[in-house]
């Protein structure tokens, strides 16, 4: 196991961690984030079979996850359901539509260079982590320097206060939702290439390890606290370990009992840490 | 000048699922006016104001302001006319810094290569600085986070960014309420250079002696009705508080 496969392995997580830490600095949760990688790989791997071009089929995945992160972010900021909630039928709709529209079986395509993404390196470093990589800086410019990433905080801090100012909450919220269900699309689209086929399983389970990947970082739970970049680095130490534990010979259920140990203990970490003063923003 | 008052408020009444908290409730502010505000807990004060500055609906009512009836719907729509509200429960950010949290909303940004708004973070700050110094406010860090202000530090912060909005109309809801003998003053003096500004102020406080000493005229709510309206100089703290309590009690009973 080598630096290049780790990043490799964790581009997926880290930017599922990046999105889910938005979610949960606005005081919410998008439990849809893994089955909309499963939807997008199907989407994205059954238009590559098509006439339409690599683009095309790219540009659909995105779309559709962009989509159903409008559809939560509205229900959650309009008709104020929990996101717990709206996120959940999300993710059960997502699901089945995955499974529904792959008739349950693989998709294969036609080998083009949306195959090649996941095995070129840039520099010796993957060209999946330098995509994510891009993401990660354009996120931190948009939480310290941007009023959307002020707003972002806000929301999870006070969101009436915001709103008294004039700021136009739920179009914001509805915004961080679908920043969210991009970035699935994204990871998604990434292990649809590395797999080189269209599973319709593929995400399950990312959203817990996204959820624990911004735990572990340090996002709050009640929101407004927190930097997504120490959500990024856990999450590729999640990955760091799970592959560990795979290395060793530890199958996939103990892999998940190992994150399930490291979020524990990381929360406790945390506890420590914040007597230490971490940046929060 | 439009219209013969800057705002005019017309039968508001408001219900919060049984509890009536305003009930036909009229309210007369002149151009260039302080007028106080005053009444018992629960009295309806906070309601009244939250309507006008649109953080809440009312039921029935109208609102005109300059002369023309408006329909206030939303924050967004009382800022645009040029009201501005500091509310009982400050509506500050906690996580956010003491500049971030005077120009929520209205950040000052700069486009970056013709598309992203970035920040201008020290735009900000120089003018945070600039005008908590112009009000004679200490604080020690612009960058600090509000929530580790003391709770007068925080009262000031929300006043500070209220009048730095200044426009038309403010509306102060209880601002001297956490703060000692010499902010307060602070406070009032400040209420009285923003009428030579002219700027209309409403003030909403438990503290007689504040709203005689800044107040042109006083208007009184009891359980959510209109219980009086008097010019200050004509009245004394002994009738206020009768007309606050219903005359249940003299002044000097309750003020020993
Ligand atoms: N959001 C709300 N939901 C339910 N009831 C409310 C709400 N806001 C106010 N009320 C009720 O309306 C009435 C008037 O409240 P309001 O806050 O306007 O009083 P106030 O005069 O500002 O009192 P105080 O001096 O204590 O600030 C009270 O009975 C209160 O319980
Ligand atoms: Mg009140």
């Amino acid at each position: 196991m080598n630096l290049k496969n780790i990043l490799l392995h964790s581009s997926a997580l880290a930017i599922l961690a990046l999105g889910m830490s938005l979610v949960m600095l606005t005081n919410g949760i998008d439990l849809s984030v893994g089955s909309l990688v499963s939807l997008v790989s199907i989407v994205t791997a059954g238009l590559l079979g098509s006439k339409f071009g690599v683009l095309f089929a790219i540009f659909s995945g995105i779309l559709t996850a962009s989509f159903f992160g409008i559809f939560s972010g509205i229900i959650i900021s309009r008709i104020k359901l929990p996101p717990f909630i709206v996120t959940l039928g999300t993710m059960v709709i997502t699901a089945s539509l995955a499974l529904v529209l792959c008739g349950g079986e693989t998709l294969y395509w036609e080998k083009n260079w949306f195959n090649t993404i996941a095995l070129k390196y840039f520099f010796g470093v993957p060209i999946l982590f330098c995509i994510v990589s891009i993401f990660f800086i354009l996120i931190m410019l948009l939480i310290h320097y941007t009023s959307f990433g002020s707003y972002i905080y806000g929301i999870g801090s006070n969101e009436e206060a915001l709103r008294l100012c004039g700021v136009k909450v739920k179009l914001y919220k509805t915004l961080v939702y679908l920043l969210s269900g991009c970035f699935a699309s994204v990871a998604g689209i990434m292990l649809t290439s590395r797999i080189a086929s269209g599973n319709p399983i593929i995400g399950m389970g990312y959203e817990f390890e996204a959820i624990a990947a911004a735990a572990i970082g340090g996002i709050s739970f009640i929101g407004g606290k927190g930097n997504p970049a120490f959500a990024f680095l856990s999450a590729v130490t999640i990955t760091m370990l799970t592959n560990g534990l795979g290395l060793m010979g530890f199958t996939t259920p103990w892999q998940y009992c190992g994150i399930g140990a490291i979020l524990v203990f990381g929360m406790f970490l945390n506890r420590i840490l914040a007597k230490v003063s971490l940046p929060e923003r | 000048m439009k219209g013969n008052f800057l705002l005019e408020l017309k039968g508001i009444s408001k219900k919060f699922g049984g509890v009536t908290a305003l009930q036909n409730v009229d309210l007369k502010l002149n151009y260039n006016e302080i007028l106080a505000v005053v009444g018992d807990n629960g009295a309806g004060k906070s309601t009244l104001m939250k309507i006008i500055s649109g953080a809440i609906l009312q039921d029935s009512g109208k609102i005109i302001f300059e002369g023309k009836e408006v329909s206030i719907k939303k924050p967004q729509d009382s800022l645009s006319l040029g009201i501005q509200m500091c509310y009982q429960d400050l509506a500050l950010i906690d996580c956010l810094n003491i500049s971030n949290n005077l120009f929520l909303g209205r950040e000052i940004s700069e486009k970056i290569l013709g598309v992203a708004d970035i920040l201008n973070i020290k735009k900000m700050r120089d003018l945070s600085i600039q005008h908590l110094k112009n009000l004679g406010i200490v604080v020690g860090n612009i960058y600090e986070k509000v929530r580790n202000l003391s709770g007068g530090q925080r009262q000031i912060i929300a006043i500070s960014r209220t009048v730095y909005w200044s426009n038309k109309l403010i509306i102060l809801d209880e601002p001297t309420a956490a703060l000692g003998v010499k902010e307060s003053k602070k406070v009032l003096d400040l209420i009285k250079t923003l009428k030579e500004k002219d700027i209309s102020i409403i003030i909403i406080s438990h503290n007689l002696q504040h709203v005689f000493s800044v107040a042109e005229r006083v208007m009184v709510l009891r359980m959510g009705q209109n219980a009086g309206d008097r010019v200050i100089k004509e009245i004394d703290g002994d009738e206020v508080v009768k007309m606050i309590t219903g005359a249940e009690f003299s002044g000097q009973e309750l003020l020993g």
